[in-house]
This record gives C-alpha cells, sequence and structure tokens, in this order.
C-alpha cells in the first residue's frame, strides 16, 4: 500500500484523505457493467466531493464511438442508475474530464494513442502519471489487454506517478487457468498492483460482518467449534441467467458464484482476528482459513455435493422458462444453476463444523445470508418435552436485501404455563442509521485510488480458492447431470435430503 | 428523505405517568403486533426551546431525525419568563412513511411544556426518561446557551453537547465558555462548525497530492468572502475557517484582531513566514446566518479558490499555478437546513478534536498574546 500523503489539513477530518489526481482507464467500456456500476459510481463519487481535482476517464473500446456519444450514453445511464440525484452543472464538469479510446483490445496502436492521452491528461489535468486501469472485459480479454499494456510501456508511468489494474471475475476457470492468468499478470505488473475486485467485498454488512465480530467482546468467545454446531451461507437469486446463457454455460454456479462470493463470506465468517486491520493482515487471514479447508477427494464429491438446474416453473406468479429454453443457452447445455456443498475448515477452531454453502438462480426470492446455528442448551429443565422440540439459537447475517444482523433465542410465552417459544433481536441497518449504504463499486473504486487492496483478493488467495473448486470440477466429469428443479423453488430435492442426512435442514429464508 | 408521520393521537399525559404512558402508546398503536413496524432508538436528544423560532427548528429536526437516527426526543418548551407555574407532558410517536419492502421505523417523542418558575424543575423531569444505554445529545437549538440556567443542569445530564454558534448573540464569549466545556471533556460539536465541513474538505483536497502537499505550508494569503446581515457584526463562519487553518499549520496571530467586518489579520507561520487575512463583507439583506461565499488560498506559485457558483448547490474549485493553464472544476457545496446539518453531525459521536483546536486558535486570534 501508498503511504499516503501528509496533509495537516486533513487530520481530524471525516474523510482522511481522497486519492491523488489520476485517470482510470475502462476497458469494455460499452459493457453493461460501465454504464450500470461504474461510471454511475463515479458520479455519486463527484457527487460527494470524493474525487480528486482533475479525475478523468477514458473508456476503451471496439465501438465506433466519439468522446461526445459515449458521454452521451454515460448521462442516460447515470440518471437512471446513479443511487443519488443528477445535477446536471456537476456532470458537465464531471463529463469534461471523459474521453473515449476507439481500438480493438489486440491493436498495438490503440495502446498507443492511449499512452499519448495519458501523457496529455497528465498536463492538461495535473493528474500526475497516476493510472487506474479497469478490465470490464470478458475473462478472455484478460490476457490480451495486460500483454499489450505492457508492450505499450504503460506497467509503470514515466513520471513516477502509480499504475494500478482492477481485474474483474472469474479470475481463472479453474487452477490451472488461474495461475495461467496470474502468470501473465505478473509478467507486466508486480502483485502490489494487482486489486482483482469481488464486489461482495465492498458490500455494506460483509464489511461489518469484522466490525461485528472483532470490535465487539461477546462474540468471539463463542464462535468456535465448542458452540457452534453448524453454519450456512446461502446466496440466493431470484433472476435467471438474463441472456448471458453462453457465458453461464461455460461457468455454472460454482465458478460464477462459489469460488468467489461464497469463498468470501465464508473465509470471513471463519478467519482469525488479524493483528489490525490492513491489507495484508486482514488477507493473511483469510488464506489460512482457504488452506485448512480440506479439499474434497474425487470419490467424496457425490456425497458432498448437490447440483441442479432449474426447469420451466412460475416467479412471482408469472410463468419463467426453464435454463434450456433461455436465450443464448446452447442445445444440451448441461451447467448446474445450482450448487450446494458441505465444507470443512480443518482448524482448532472449527475442526467438526459443518460448513454449508448454496446459491441458486431462480431460487424463490433474493436473498443473501450467513446463519451460524448454535448448540442446543444440554438439558432441557422445562416441561416441554424432548429436547428437540427447542430451536436452536441462530445468528443471522443478512448480507442482502434488508441488511442486517438478528438473533434467534427461546423466550417463555406469557401466561400461567412455562410454554416456550422463539423470538428474534433485530438489527436493521436502515432502522439504525436510515442512511444508503454506498454502492459496492464505489467502496472499492475509491480503495483502489487510495491503494487499499484490503478489500481486494490476492494472489494466493485466488489460488487457495480454486485448489478446493477444482476437485469437486473433476469429481463432476463423471457424475450424472445436475437434478431439475422447478423455477421459483428452493432446489432440488437431493439439496434438503442432502442435509436431512446429517440431521439438519436448509433455513427456509 | 422519507416523509414522516404521528403515529395515533398526540396525547397530554401527567408527568408522573409519562414512561406508562409511552409504553401504552406502542401497545395500542396500529399494526403492533405487525412485523413492519420498528421500534429503534440510537439516543436520546434533548432539545430545549426558549422560543417559537427554536420550536419550530425542534419539529423539523424531529421529524427528520426519525429517518436517519431513531430516537427519543425529548422537547422542553420553556417559557421560564411567564407568570404560570405550569409544568405539562405530551407523548406522540413519529413514524416514517414505510419503504417499499422494508420495516417502518418509529421513534417516540415527549414535549415537555414548563413555564415560569417550573422551568427550573424540568431536568429533573428528564432524567428517568433517558433511554438507557444509549447516548445522551442535548441539542441548544439557537441562542446563547451560557445565558440560560436550564443549559447548565441538562448539560450535566448529557454526553454530547450540539450548538450553533452562528445565533449566539454574543459569539466569541460563549465559544470560549464551550472550549471550557471541551477541555473538561464534555463533546460539543456546533453547527456552524458544520456549515464549514464542505468548505474544510474542498480546500484540503487542492493538497491531498504529493506535488502539492509541501505548498499548504507556504500559504501566504487567506481571502475569505461573506455575506453579512446589515447592521450585524456576525463573522463566526470567516473566523472560524481562519482559526482551523491557523490550528492546522501552526500560525500564531502578529497583532489585534480589529471589531470590524472587513478586518485584516497578519499571522506567523512556523517557519517564520507571514500570512495575511483578510475577511471581505458582502451587504445582504437577511440570510439565515452570516455564511462564506468565497476562499482564495495564495502560494508563491499557484492561487487556490473555492467560490459559491451560480448553480445551486455548487461551487467552483479552481487552481491556477503561476505558470500554466489553471485546472477548474463544479463541485457539490450544499446549503444544508439545520435538521440535515443536525443529522450530519450525528453521524460521529467521538470528540470533534479539530473544532477544539480552532477554537483555541480562535480565542489566541481574539486575545493575542503575541
Amino acid at each position: 500500500m501508498t503511504e499516503p500523503t501528509v496533509n495537516p489539513l486533513r487530520s481530524g477530518m471525516r474523510m482522511q484523505r481522497t486519492p491523488e489526481p489520476c485517470t482510470m482507464v475502462i476497458f469494455g467500456a460499452t459493457g453493461d457493467l460501465t454504464h450500470r456500476k461504474l461510471v454511475p459510481g463515479l458520479y455519486n463519487l463527484q457527487r460527494e466531493r470524493l474525487l480528486p481535482p482533475g479525475f478523468s476517464v477514458i473508456g476503451f473500446a471496439r465501438r465506433d464511438w466519439s468522446d461526445d456519444y459515449f458521454r452521451q450514453t454515460l448521462v442516460e445511464d447515470v440518471q437512471e442508475f446513479s443511487r443519488s440525484g443528477f445535477e446536471e452543472p456537476l456532470w458537465q464538469s464531471f463529463a469534461e474530464g471523459i474521453s473515449y479510446n476507439r481500438s480493438s483490445f489486440d491493436d498495438p496502436a490503440g495502446y498507443q494513442a492511449l499512452a499519448e492521452k495519458l501523457n496529455a491528461l497528465d498536463a492538461e489535468r495535473g493528474t500526475s502519471g497516476n493510472r487506474l486501469f479497469y478490465l470490464a472485459t470478458g475473462p478472455e480479454s484478460f490476457t490480451t489487454i495486460i500483454q499489450q499494456l505492457g508492450a505499450a510501456g504503460l506497467r509503470q508511468s514515466p513520471g513516477g506517478g502509480w499504475t494500478r489494474i482492477i481485474i474483474e471475475k472469474p479470475f481463472g476457470r479453474d487452477m490451472a487457468s488461474a495461475r495461467e492468468l496470474d502468470a501473465e499478470v505478473h509478467k507486466v505488473f508486480d502483485e502490489s498492483q494487482v486489486y482483482r475486485i469481488d464486489h461482495y467485498l465492498g458490500k455494506e454488512t460483509v464489511q461489518n460482518l469484522l466490525v461485528f465480530r472483532f470490535a465487539n467482546g461477546i462474540f468471539e468467545p463463542v464462535w468456535n467449534r465448542r458452540y457452534v454446531d453448524h453454519v450456512q451461507i446461502t446466496v440466493a437469486e431470484a433472476v435467471g441467467v438474463e441472456g448471458r446463457g453462453n457465458y453461464y454455460e461455460q461457468a455454472g454456479a460454482i465458478r460464477d458464484m462459489v469460488q468467489n462470493h461464497l469463498m468470501q463470506l465464508l473465509t470471513l465468517t471463519a478467519m482469525e482476528p488479524p493483528g489490525f486491520y490492513e491489507a495484508n493482515s486482514v488477507r493473511d487471514e483469510k488464506v489460512k482459513v482457504l488452506r485448512a479447508m480440506r479439499p474434497l477427494a474425487p470419490d467424496e464429491v457425490a456425497k458432498y455435493t448437490v447440483r441442479g438446474q432449474y426447469t420451466a416453473g412460475t416467479q412471482a406468479g408469472k410463468p419463467v422458462p426453464g435454463y434450456l429454453e433461455e436465450a443464448g443457452v446452447p442445445a444440451g447445455a448441461h451447467a448446474e444453476t445450482y450448487v450446494a456443498m458441505q465444507m470443512f475448515v480443518e482448524n482448532w477452531r472449527w475442526a467438526g463444523v459443518p460448513f454449508y454453502l448454496r446459491t441458486g438462480k431462480r431460487l424463490p426470492k433474493r436473498a443473501s445470508e450467513i446463519a451460524i446455528q448454535f448448540r442446543s442448551a444440554p438439558l432441557m429443565i422445562f416441561d416441554q418435552g424432548p429436547l428437540n422440540d427447542i430451536e436452536p439459537n441462530v445468528l443471522t447475517i443478512k448480507v442482502q436485501p434488508d441488511e442486517g444482523i438478528s438473533l434467534k433465542f427461546e423466550s417463555k410465552v406469557p401466561g400461567q404455563l412455562t410454554q416456550i417459544r422463539p423470538v428474534t433481536m433485530d438489527f436493521r441497518y436502515n432502522a439504525a442509521f436510515g442512511v444508503e449504504s454506498p454502492e459496492a463499486y464505489e467502496r472499492l473504486l475509491l480503495d483502489a485510488m487510495l491503494g487499499d487492496s484490503t478489500l481486494f483478493t490476492r494472489s494466493d488467495e485466488v489460488d487457495a480458492s480454486w485448489s478446493l473448486i477444482t476437485p469437486i470440477l473433476a469429481g463432476w466429469q463423471n457424475a450424472p447431470p445436475p437434478e431439475p428443479y422447478a423455477a421459483g423453488s428452493w432446489g432440488p430435492r437431493a439439496a434438503d435430503e442432502f442435509l436431512a442426512r446429517a440431521g439438519r435442514e436448509w433455513r427456509r429464508l | 428523505m422519507t416523509q414522516t408521520t404521528t403515529l395515533g393521537q398526540r396525547q397530554q399525559i401527567e408527568i408522573a405517568a409519562i414512561e406508562a404512558e409511552l409504553a401504552a402508546l406502542w401497545r395500542h398503536a396500529p399494526g403492533h403486533d405487525a412485523p413492519q413496524l420498528t421500534r429503534a432508538c440510537v439516543m436520546t436528544l434533548v432539545a430545549p426551546v426558549l422560543d417559537q423560532a427554536a420550536a419550530q427548528l425542534a419539529g423539523a429536526a424531529t421529524l427528520h431525525l426519525t429517518d436517519r437516527f431513531p430516537n427519543r426526543t425529548i422537547v422542553i418548551d420553556a417559557r421560564p419568563d411567564d407568570q404560570e407555574d405550569v409544568l405539562d407532558a405530551w407523548v406522540q410517536a413519529n413514524c416514517q412513511m414505510p419503504a417499499a419492502g422494508r420495516a417502518q421505523v418509529c421513534c417516540e417523542q415527549v414535549t415537555i411544556d414548563a413555564r415560569g418558575p417550573a422551568v427550573e424543575r424540568a431536568s429533573g423531569v428528564v432524567l428517568p426518561l433517558l433511554v438507557p444505554d444509549v447516548p445522551v445529545v442535548l441539542w441548544w437549538p439557537s441562542g446563547d446557551p451560557q445565558a440560560s440556567p436550564l443549559f447548565a443542569q441538562l448539560s450535566e445530564l448529557a454526553d454530547r453537547v450540539i450548538v450553533d454558534s452562528a445565533t449566539f448573540a454574543q459569539p466569541e464569549p460563549q465559544l470560549r465558555a464551550l472550549l471550557k466545556d471541551a477541555r473538561a471533556h464534555k463533546r460539543v460539536s456546533d453547527l456552524a462548525w458544520a456549515r464549514l465541513t464542505p468548505w474544510r474538505e474542498l480546500l484540503a483536497q487542492f493538497f491531498d497530492s504529493a506535488a502539492s502537499a509541501a505548498q499548504v505550508h507556504t500559504i501566504s494569503s487567506v481571502r475569505v468572502q461573506y455575506e453579512l446581515p446589515e447592521a450585524v457584526l456576525d463573522r463566526v463562519q470567516p473566523l472560524m475557517l481562519v482559526g482551523w487553518l491557523a490550528a492546522k499549520l501552526g500560525w500564531q496571530p502578529l497583532g489585534a484582531l480589529l471589531n470590524r467586518a472587513d478586518a485584516a489579520l497578519s499571522l506567523r507561520r512556523p517557519d517564520g513566514g507571514s500570512v495575511e487575512v483578510m475577511l471581505v463583507p458582502q451587504a445582504v439583506a437577511a440570510p439565515a446566518a452570516a455564511r462564506i461565499t468565497a476562499v482564495e488560498l495564495r502560494t508563491a506559485i499557484a492561487t487556490y479558490q473555492v467560490g459559491c457558483s451560480s448553480a445551486t448547490n455548487c461551487a467552483t474549485a479552481r487552481v491556477q499555478p503561476r505558470e500554466g493553464a489553471a485546472i477548474q472544476r463544479v463541485v457539490r457545496l450544499e446549503q444544508l437546513a439545520v435538521a440535515e446539518l443536525l443529522a450530519e453531525d450525528l453521524r460521529l459521536f467521538g470528540r470533534d478534536r479539530a473544532y477544539e483546536a480552532t477554537l483555541r486558535a480562535l480565542a489566541a486570534i481574539s486575545e493575542p498574546t503575541a
């Protein structure tokens, strides 16, 4: 991480510093991510006075667009997708720093033109050689762009400013391809320049998980195998593949969601407290969790994983097509749109505690959460029948929607008899704070500009994650196809049976 | 901002029954059992109001805070000069209008009407109404706090005191008294200071880059232009901004500050260089409070300017190097209402040491020892 600039006027300020003037180059500038998330997010940062003077954006893409046309397409998207209000004078001033560089990703001339534009901006807008490259393209273009940046001499700024690169997911499609991509990245960029983004880490509740665990004294003592029965991590989506059939058929739910988002949630839940809140201290602890996890042997894959694929069904009362009928999905497609699995963290804190993960598309609703289910009371002294009539305590961290934390516990029902009923104690972000959380991308873009990589994935973390996923992919090679489930249901029956075998059940969300 | 509404009827009740009536208010609230209705409380806010203007400010702020910081608000409508000796109480619940798919959040308000000698007993009524385990914030909406015994009584109960020095009739002695409170480890904050936040951010931003960081230590002149109501000497805002620069950059005053709106002042930098400060008032008919409209900092190699632009809620920030082209941009610089300022200020609960340092610098500027 770069040493912060010492500015005495910043001390005591809410925002301890803003980034140095810089230029952000977005590869894939005509795509959805740029238009729905990146530029609206940058506009919000500008509106909140968090961007530096002279901040500039260069869009880099193949389409034959002009600077003006690029800005024109962006203004409509900012009006639609920005969470803050649109103000014309602010936009006009922001848009003065936006330009477009038309080029295919493999054309060296396009990168020479980019280098010239960057140099010109350094002089005209005072961006001081500071550059942030953002790969918002499909993964097939990552290597080409990185090689071309290196060939054009853009790995470092000539004037001594910083150069950083943000790489979108997916980072590889298995261990071998991830390592290959990493090698290509490191031929051009030093690891300290690389910011692998997983937007889940920009979410407020995910960051609050660390605060919740390590800024409070009462949770850590019970956050271990002695008190925790099991952990369930769910990322449920109501949407289908939304026209991305080709991509999805290559990825499937395990690459699209488990290798990144669910693994992030798992490591943050299971990690030990870092020495202090700093990029490498936090990431070291996350990597330790991944290394403590036991990869499944090929003959265990069928036992500890369940795959599903949605068929036609109904969602919110409307009929929806099955995966195989979706646009862009090739005939005979076999990708899983649902995964449930059990993982093991084999260290002193978690030995014997199952971590159940599930994710799927076309589930009844959008919901992401981490649920820590505690062991039941050791002895039932109330006249309530057998012990298993009492529900266990569950601490739930809701990531989206309705972000918050709730604790379920047993309580006496008012009356002459001792009757017991579960109740919840809820903390809801919107009730306690009222303010709207920033978009995940806003936080992460700002962090990358400030040189803070705490919320980005390090090379060894990606590697360790793939070391767990790749054996599962191998195990599925000779397995039966994914089990069908109706769109709008909570996944295949086998997923329920999978937990039932362990005497447990999935939480009803 | 979410709209806010009052739940049920505002009820007049006996002082001794306030807690019981608050509980009943929730028990009988429509939809009380529905999971969508959430009662939340992150603080007790005590707001004494001594006149109609303050009462209006408190009313608007209470509704605004329901959305941002659910709390128990205790408004003390104090009329110490009344002949009657009256102490009455009212309770009500304020609820934000629910957004789609979100819980409706409600919080409660107690209004205590205290007249004549009863004002002295009001703080005794407040004490048992403070919500346990959450901070107590005393907000003094307007006027000189030190002039009222009620302020002294209530500030004893509070973890934090919020004033608005822009409404002080005698700002300089009042600010010195606040500095004493801050020294006594009370958390003190000031909405006049909160109004300066965007100005401070924009000025600081000029010196964030490695290339410009050293320049901040070579500032040789400061020019602050501000609106000034006719026949009033209200220069708290510009002086506070100068005090902040002096505190952060170690400037010491040379000579006394003249008691006039267009005062000039010389300060000495730690490196021995001098800083010339000029306050430039612009007469206006009747703004709510004197406000800054432009600030200019000069160094040997560049001039840094922030000025309100013609666009609403915007300013232009400009760097003009001695050599080369100027870099200019439009930035947001909103004029926040008191309720919004209060909500912004409540985002931080710790001591504001930058404000305390500014008060010390301001005291030194007002009464220099050098």
